[in-house]
């Protein structure tokens, strides 16, 4: 099945694409590792710091490897506010794998968007477009501008298309 | 009093720098001029400085386990470790075998030395770093690594 559709937003519920690992993080799991190969540039008055060349970050839910990587800090610096990933995007994840130009990362908001020429695989199936958004506490998806889609759906799992033309 | 000197180290360092006369004052003559000091002085046994920020508020309390004077304006210090003293950044700290120190500046940098900076949950470390306080930014150039355990697995990352 394939969909192209200029400006097309597809609503996926609940689809393999998105369905969570078994089991959760433990205490144990609670940790992330960010490397790269240049520099790392630390911005405290603004509270961001900013990865330079083969950035990766693996836990152990998966790993994303970018170009440049840039994690923003609360005011305070405690919290995340936003990871933004930039130039040749991939990302490995419990059973789904994906690239794009550029993602966005808000913890607060569990949604991750990912933006230009994205897709997301997952066995046999990939979804692909402009322009990814993934709800991960809602287990949804948008695919805007172009998307595309292969889909075989499994009988457990009920879809949903909303196609806006 | 903006810079603080524990054990009085500083003081000592800084009475063997060599003395500029003031503007106008005639040059001793040579046959009075003193031997000059070394142009190395080595402090043993730890400091304590603290940097204000551009406000005048203390920002930054520097230790290390000893000093060697370079030249008027650069210092040596072994085994640095800053705090950060600004809300702002509560529980900054910043650890260094060795850095070079740039009174002038502010700068602290090396190009070799392993650099290790902690916050709340991370723990960043690297080779070769220049700090400049002055602007609150830090850069470390090689083999970055930041480890960062989070509570609950609140996700830091669409993992």
């Amino acid at each position: 099945m394939n969909f192209a559709s200029k400006g097309a937003v597809f609503l996926l519920a609940a689809i393999a694409l998105l369905a969570p690992a078994a089991g959760s993080p433990d205490g144990e799991e609670d940790w992330t590792v960010i490397t790269c190969d240049g520099n790392l540039f630390m911005d405290y008055e603004n509270q961001r710091v900013v990865f330079f060349n083969n950035v990766r970050v693996e836990n152990p839910r998966g790993r994303i490897r970018s170009d440049r990587l840039t994690v923003y800090f609360s005011p305070d610096g405690k919290t995340v506010e936003k990871t933004v990933g930039e130039g040749n995007v991939r990302f490995e994840s419990e059973g789904r794998s994906g690239r794009s130009e550029q993602i966005v990362y808000y913890p607060a908001e569990k949604k991750a968007v990912l933006i230009g020429q994205a897709t997301v695989a997952s066995g046999g199936d990939s979804v692909g477009g402009g322009l990814i958004t993934f709800y991960l506490d809602r287990n949804e998806m948008e695919v805007e501008e172009s998307p595309t889609l292969e889909y075989i759906p499994e009988e457990e799992f009920d879809v949903d298309f909303k196609v806006d033309l | 009093m903006k810079i603080l000197i524990a054990g009085g180290l500083f003081l000592c360092l800084a009475a063997a720098l060599p003395v500029r006369p003031g503007a106008g004052e005639p040059s001793p003559p040579p046959a009075e001029t003193p031997t000059p000091a070394p142009r190395t002085q080595e402090v043993r046994g730890g400091f304590v400085r603290y940097i204000p920020d551009r406000e005048g508020e203390y920002e930054w309390k520097m230790e290390g386990d000893s000093i060697l004077s370079l030249s008027p304006v650069s210092l040596e210090i072994t085994r640095l470790k800053a705090t950060a003293l600004s809300p702002r950044q509560e529980g900054l700290t910043i650890e260094a075998e060795k850095v070079f120190y740039f009174t002038d500046t502010g700068i602290v940098r090396n190009e070799e030395s392993r650099v290790t900076v902690r916050r709340e949950n991370s723990v960043l470390t690297g080779r070769g770093y220049l700090w400049t306080p002055a602007n609150r930014q830090i850069r470390i150039f090689e083999d970055v690594r930041l480890l960062i355990n989070e509570e609950g697995g609140a996700g830091l990352f669409p993992l």
